[in-house]
């Protein structure tokens, strides 16, 4: 395998661009599942959340890179590729995994959560950086006209309680019985990039 | 003779598609940021049907519209009730709720304008999409001076997205005739079967993400290095004139709402209207 300035290898681009179809074709799965009338590519189980957040603990940066063009690619056909889709649904699913991957290196969690500690880390850090992420995406949405600053705060707590709980359910799935495998993984991240 | 864009297939001889993708990009980047800037009705209305006149002019099928009809629903309805129920925008109350916000005679203008504003961006994005295909996607992203690997990251996820969608088929089929059931249970319990579902698409996108690193880096792919392109795009006058054009647009409308105010909430003509 080639190997190139900073450790990155074409290996990583490509996880993010194939993991970046896996996110889009779950984000119109949930969409067309369980959508929120007047969010634009809204759902109220954001099933590529789950799946973002675990390969951002996997992948790094090319996990949450995965999940900001998946969700923008799974959002588009809908919503349209549009700005906002792009600043709210997009941007957000990126900031998202990547704070959590923050909290994860800073406290040097282990992502296969085997014991409580990690665990307690991985509930928290999720609902942490879900709840900074819809705040983000609101801001957004309230930039944009799309609703009032009133909204805003119930906006935010709607969006942390639906995607702080399809991140648990599926994240935490995949994240217990996938990790040691993808350890041995030639592109699984330790760090940031590599 | 046709040719298939992203979305539809659209005559050869539209006129988008002798541009080349910079000003491609740069047309989505503008009507966007246009229809950020402005905030009066009217204005919106005129751009809207220009946009929609611009459809006419690019041969894009006018069904690709009525297919963003559902989305423009879907969103109008949320900024009605978003706005109805919580803003307060002076005006002449008609109605104040308990909570304190209200609805005025310019609630419903401002929350119309809102809508105008989320349909400009829809039309204009779909409307430049409809005439670009992935390669101009990869090209322009290349134009912009931007990393070709983000290009190529672009182009697989847009590929794999129905090659996942195949393989979910077959994995939810596979776990069906071995006796799991989707649709049975409280929602968690339905949730944490789609969950479990995932985890072989995940090994066999891990799989394939091997697979495919092998292939591109037989085919000399590097991350950084230099390389050459198969189709040459080269950047006329024409689209350089263009892309100047866009962005002057875009400063003109700023200078038109901060300096003039004509496109500021209820902007002009209204504004002879409503005395503001």
């Amino acid at each position: 395998m080639e190997t190139v300035r900073g450790g990155i290898k074409p290996g990583h681009l490509v996880v993010s661009g194939v993991f970046g179809g896996i996110c889009a074709g779950a984000a119109l799965f949930s969409i067309i599942m369980v959508p929120i009338p007047g969010i634009p590519g809204g759902s109220g189980f954001w099933i590529p959340a789950g799946l973002y957040f675990a390969l951002t603990l996997w992948f790094g940066f090319w996990g949450a890179l995965a999940g900001h063009i998946g969700t923008f690619i799974g959002m588009g056909p809908f919503f349209g590729f549009t700005f906002q889709v792009w600043a709210d649904g997009a941007l957000g699913d990126f900031l998202a995994p990547l704070i959590n991957l923050a909290i994860f290196r800073a406290t040097r969690a282990d992502p296969e959560l085997k014991t409580g500690r990690d665990m307690g880390i991985w509930l928290i850090s999720v609902i942490i950086s879900t709840c900074l992420a819809a705040m983000w995406i609101h801001f957004v949405n309230y930039s944009f006209g799309t609703i009032t600053f009133d909204l805003w705060k119930w906006g935010v707590i709607a969006y942390t309680i639906g995607d702080t709980l399809a991140v648990w359910i599926i994240g935490t799935l995949l994240l217990r019985s996938a990790t040691k495998y993808i350890k041995t993984f030639p592109y699984y991240v330790k760090g940031l990039f590599s | 003779m046709s040719q298939r864009s992203m979305f539809v297939h659209i005559s050869k001889d539209s006129p988008l598609n002798l541009l080349h993708p910079l000003p491609k990009l740069a047309s989505i980047l503008m009507i966007n940021t246009v229809a950020l800037i402005i905030e009066a009705p009217i204005p919106f209305l005129i751009l809207i049907i220009l946009v929609m006149f611009a459809f006419r002019i690019a041969k894009v099928p006018l069904m690709r519209i009525w297919r963003l009809i559902v989305a423009l629903v879907i969103v109008s309805q949320a900024v009605i009730i978003s706005y109805v129920f919580t803003s307060r925008i002076p005006g002449k109350i008609i109605y104040e709720f308990p909570w304190g916000t209200y609805v005025s005679d310019m609630t419903l203008l401002f929350s119309l304008s809102m809508i105008m504003r989320y349909s400009t961006m829809l039309l204009g994005s779909t409307l430049i999409l409809c005439t670009t295909s992935d390669r101009d996607i990869t090209y322009g992203i290349s134009s912009l001076k931007l990393p070709y690997s983000l290009a190529f990251i672009f182009t697989l996820a847009f590929r794999s997205t129905s090659i996942f969608i195949d393989d979910f088929a077959k994995v939810r089929d596979a776990m069906i005739l071995r006796g799991t059931n989707f649709y049975k249970g409280s929602i968690v319990s339905r949730a944490r079967s789609y969950a479990k579902l995932l985890i072989p698409l995940i090994f066999i996108a891990l799989r394939r993400v091997v697979e495919y690193t092998y292939a591109v880096e037989a085919k000399g792919f590097t991350v950084t290095g230099k390389r050459t392109y198969l189709h040459r795009y080269d950047v006329k006058p024409r689209d350089i004139a263009i892309s100047i054009l866009l962005a002057s647009a875009a400063l003109f409308t700023f200078i038109l709402k901060y300096w003039f105010g004509i496109l500021s909430f209820p902007g002009w003509p209204l504004n002879m209207f409503f005395g503001r």
